[in-house]
């Protein structure tokens, strides 16, 4: 790479190639560069640190990745017999196969391959949907994969790709009574073939064969637990119990309210009790002061006390002791000096002044007080203890019920052993499955939603094997794949974790993904130590129930899942990075909020970079029962609602997801006010943002390296959706190009992955794929693309497109 | 037992009762037969609340409400809500959405904090329409309302007044009585709802 490049020592092979790029318009690349004001000089080779390609050697790339693939479309097609019914999980394998080579072709400027992969992809539509027999399409395939082959040889001997293949092809197909390109038949076989993906999804039917030589699976552990005593109760009536169970349940956050209250009221009486008690003190001195003052003074003679209280105090006491109280002189005075020296006695009445009786009076009353404070207190404590016992046995009761209604995971493993079975894989290779803990139980009603998820996934995962375990295999030799179904519980939540050592097809983790969301549950790719990918569901054991953080944001509480949060860090902690605030992502008006320092924060459980979400306090932690909305209150990144004791609303958020709609909406907002504003790009030369590009095409990914490292970004690559979350977690790039179709994990799943990753939220992600459907492209955008383009892209296109994204 | 009491199809007292059970099954079916020939009564008035907006007032059929609940109000933020929502509360149990009423028919609103909850329901979905406060019910003939050709009758076409609300909310409104807007409920809880559903897609 470092020699000087001669254009006159290039042979007229090269010249073609070189043609061939030039299609790809590198100068009207180069003049919107300098267009755009970024650095019209190109960093050279060293600056970057990148070896560039020369257009031979991306050619030989090509060449070499195209010809791998028509070879597993040739090698699918001898595994197809010509009978009734082709196999759809095969068929599938072809049509993933064709659509790749479509879009490396079509990146690569060979119109004539790329139409001839997409025939391929319609040719399995036709059979699929039944508008062509097996027999006729499988002919017309063979015929189709002859044409790409002797395309691809015409580039590689003459330079440029020969039309001629696809001319003969159209003749055949026309021979054939096959057309391809005619609107109707195409229209109808596609929206068949449309509708029925969406019926026939979850259900791979293919038909075992009798010469399977894989080794049986192991066979599913026995029952273990003894034989029960099974009681048949009608569903409504169990609901029933379900539902006054949980009212019951429910009952114990007004009854620990109105504890609350009395034990408030209690205090209030004991603070009043201190008061008077103060008072008594303070009236006893006053007396005793103003009595002496009485007889100093020149009217010492008795009168009618000018209280209407003490009258009826004192005629109370004569009531009592039947004399007639009479005012002391002098004498009684003195006795005044000495009542607090001895103790009070009513057969004695008259040795005291009508103060000391008020003072007795007053302590007596005081001292009634004390005693009513005691009794209720007393009677507090006893109801407090039965009000918890009434709380411990109402958890009882709607525990006992929960459990009534919990089964073993092991219902499942029948299925998904035979799902396993029928898959391609299992005729190829030899399978070995495993379960560990399926007699963990979980409610009847999570384990029924969650089987055909669970069953499609593994559908998914075992039926592109072909592709996926092609080179493998031969790494392999003729070492058994083996896939793992591992429960256990952590608290009130299931792990499952599905496991398998080979490559597989992506695209489960899309499927089932929102299914899992439904149950309020997780589901997350990760390598394993079989050097394969496991999926990991965390689902609730129970349904209704959550346990959460209960936080104050402003006046307003709302509860975060206990499973969301790995760790609580206290106000006037230093965070490095600027949180997220919660009153922020949820929208609402900030007018309330505590100063930075003094918020608490949460920190999220994420597998890369921690991420904080403050919040104005952290009020508790709560178990609550889940609300489900109404669909119109339906709102992204609101699980549901509960309602406490005082009939308040209690959102229960789901902050990753609103993490992402924020920087989504932040994102939107900020790209939409710089188009607005009509700026000029800013210079990327000097940041040079990290792009990562995932695609499992060597051509693609090289191509793009190459044209993306010209313009000034720092690029990596990854060949599929495992390795993109790997790089991303790892090493967060600034924006993501994203093919769909890949193995492992596909562009869709990633995207789900990353929506489950909040430390994802600011990579933009640009979708560049050969699917040019709208489905498509809603898709993308609602799982969080920011851009939409299809291969080929114009460079200048993709260029903008990342410019204005990284402005922001 | 030729003639009966004049029974109205929606009362029967003890004393219809107490003759219906006297008949025999002969009489009982000619009975009812003779009722369900009969021509139908002329429409009953529809009782309407009277509720007080910011600009005007409004009358809320009674058969569309189910509830009219005293403050206060525990109402909770929703993320993502259209201006006249302001919030969500339990009732009986269910989370639903409030709305309130004048900001949705007019754009202005007043301090709501003293306000008056109405809970409507429309096709078993319920929400809550929360007013200022509310005063009498009246009674409207709804069928004057529809086919009256009398400039004098007392419920006027909508369109005759100088409308305080929005535009856009004119089709709520099936008539006016006395200056208060007389509201098509089901038609008005509708639309909320397709609103508030389409705020969460608008962020």
């Amino acid at each position: 790479m470092d020699d000087e490049f001669n254009q006159n020592e290039l042979s007229a092979e090269d010249l073609a190639i070189l043609q061939a790029f030039d299609e790809m318009d590198l100068e009207g690349w180069e003049v919107e560069r300098s267009e755009k004001g970024i650095s019209t000089r190109p960093l050279t080779d060293q600056e970057m640190g990148i070896d560039f390609l020369a257009p031979e050697e991306l050619l030989a790339i090509f060449v070499r990745e195209a010809g791998e693939d028509i070879a597993a479309i040739r090698q699918t097609l001898q595994q197809l017999e010509p009978d009734d019914h082709l196999e759809s999980a095969r068929l599938q394998v072809l049509q993933r196969t064709a659509h790749k080579l479509k879009g490396s072709t079509g990146a690569m400027g060979c119109t004539a391959m790329s139409t001839i992969a997409h025939h391929i992809e319609e040719l399995v539509k036709l059979i699929t949907s039944g508008t062509i027999v097996p027999f006729i399409g499988l002919n017309a395939l063979v015929q189709t994969v002859r044409a790409l082959e002797t395309t691809l040889n015409s580039l590689v001997t003459s330079g440029v790709e020969s039309s001629d293949p696809l001319t003969e092809l159209g003749a055949e197909y026309k021979a054939l009574n096959i057309e391809i390109a005619s609107g109707r038949a195409e229209k109808q076989a596609l929206s068949r073939a449309a509708g029925e993906e969406q019926e026939t999804a979850p259900r791979v039917y293919v038909p075992l064969r009798a010469t399977v030589e894989a080794e049986p699976f192991s066979k599913a552990p026995q029952e273990s637990h003894t034989t029960l005593h099974v009681l048949r109760v009608e569903v409504d009536r169990f609901e029933q119990l379900i539902l006054h169970t949980e009212q019951l349940a429910e009952l114990s956050s007004p009854l620990e309210s109105a504890q609350a209250e009395v034990e408030k009221a209690l205090q209030e009486l004991q603070t009043a009790q201190a008061r008077l008690r103060h008072l008594e003190v303070l009236v006893s001195t006053q007396l005793v002061a103003k009595v002496s003052s009485a007889t100093i003074g020149p009217n010492g003679n008795g009168e009618r006390p000018t209280s209407s209280l003490i009258a009826r105090i004192l005629d109370e006491a004569r009531q009592r002791t039947g004399q007639h109280y009479q005012r002391k002189s002098k004498v009684a005075t003195r006795q005044v000096k000495k009542a607090d020296s001895f103790p009070w006695d009513d057969l004695e009445i008259d040795r005291f002044t009508e103060n000391d009786v008020l003072a007795h009076s007053l302590g007596e009353a005081i001292a009634d007080v004390a005693t009513a404070s005691a009794q209720l207190r007393a009677a507090f404590a006893q109801l407090s203890r039965i009000t918890q016992q009434h709380i411990d046995q109402a958890t009882n009761v709607r525990n006992d019920t929960l459990l009534l209604s919990l089964a073993p995971i092991s219902a499942l493993v029948p299925r998904i052993e035979r799902a396993i079975m029928m898959s391609v894989l299992a005729q190829q290779h030899q399978v070995l499955f495993e379960a560990e803990g399926e007699t963990t139980e979980i409610d009847q009603e999570i384990l029924e939603k969650v089987m055909q998820p669970l069953l499609q996934l593994v559908r998914t995962c075992t039926a592109g094997c072909q592709t996926a375990t092609k080179t493998g295999t031969a790494e392999r030799g003729n070492a058994t794949d083996r896939i793992r179904l591992h429960v256990h519980t952590v608290d009130n939540e299931v792990n499952i974790e599905v496991g398998f050592s080979m490559t597989v097809a992506g695209g489960a983790l899309d499927e089932v993904q929102e299914a899992i969301r439904r149950l309020h549950g997780t589901i997350v790719a990760r390598r394993n130590n079989l050097g394969g990918i496991s999926f990991h569901l965390r689902l609730p054991r129970s349904q209704g129930a959550i346990q959460g953080f209960l936080v104050a944001v402003g006046d307003r509480r709302v509860v975060v899942p206990l499973t969301q949060v790995q760790r609580i860090e206290p106000g006037k902690e230093n965070r490095g990075e600027l949180p997220y605030t919660l009153n922020s992502l949820l929208g609402f008006p900030m007018e309330q909020a505590l100063p930075e320092s003094e918020r608490a924060a949460l920190i999220l459980q994420t597998e890369g970079s921690p991420l904080a979400v403050q919040v104005d306090a952290i009020l508790g932690e709560t178990q609550l029962v889940v609300k489900p909305l109404a669909p119109h209150l339906h709102r992204q990144g609101i699980i549901g609602t509960a309602i406490d004791g005082r009939g308040n609303i209690l959102l229960i958020v789901d902050l990753p997801e609103l993490i992402n709609r924020y920087e989504i909406v932040e994102t939107t907002v900020k790209v939409a006010a710089i188009r607005s504003r009509g700026q000029q790009p800013a210079s990327i030369a000097q940041k040079q943002p990290s792009i990562l590009v995932a695609d499992d095409s060597v051509y693609i990914r090289q191509s793009l390296h190459q044209t993306l490292s010209y313009a000034g970004y720092r690029v990596s690559e990854a060949d599929d959706g495992m390795k993109t979350l790997e790089r991303l977690l790892d090493y967060p790039p600034d924006a993501l190009l994203l093919d769909i179709e890949m193995p492992n994990l596909n562009g869709y799943d990633v995207l789900s992955m990353m929506r489950a990753h909040p430390e994802l939220a600011k990579v933009k992600t640009i979708i560049l794929t050969s699917r040019t459907s709208e489905k498509h492209k809603a898709r993308a955008r609602e799982l969080g693309a920011h851009a939409y383009l299809t291969k080929p892209c114009p460079q200048d296109v993709l260029l903008e497109t990342l410019r204005s994204l990284l402005m922001n | 037992m030729n003639e009966h009491p004049t029974v109205s199809a929606a009362y029967l007292d003890e004393t219809h009762l107490q003759h219906l059970e006297q008949l025999s099954d002969e009489e009982f079916w000619d009975y009812a037969r003779k009722l369900a020939n009969q021509e139908p009564v002329a429409a009953q008035p529809e009782e309407c609340l009277e509720c007080t907006l910011s600009n005007g007032s409004c009358l809320i059929p009674l058969l569309a409400l189910n509830e009219v609940v005293l403050p206060p109000h525990r109402l909770a933020l929703l993320p993502a809500t259209p201006e006249w929502m302001p919030g969500v509360v339990a009732w009986r149990g269910q989370v639903i959405a409030v709305i309130d009423l004048s900001m949705y028919l007019s754009g202005h609103t007043l301090d709501l904090s003293n306000g008056i909850l109405l809970i409507a329901d429309s096709v078993g979905l319920a929400l809550g329409l929360l007013v200022p406060a509310i005063g009498q019910t009246a009674s409207i003939q709804y069928d004057m309302q529809v086919a009256s050709k009398d400039p004098t009758a007392t419920v006027e076409k909508a369109e005759q007044a100088s409308p305080w609300y929005l535009p856009s909310r004119a089709i709520f409104v099936k008539g006016i009585q006395k200056g208060s807007l007389v509201l098509d409920v089901p038609s008005l809880l509708a639309d909320a709802v397709q609103q508030i559903e389409t705020a969460a897609l608008n962020g």
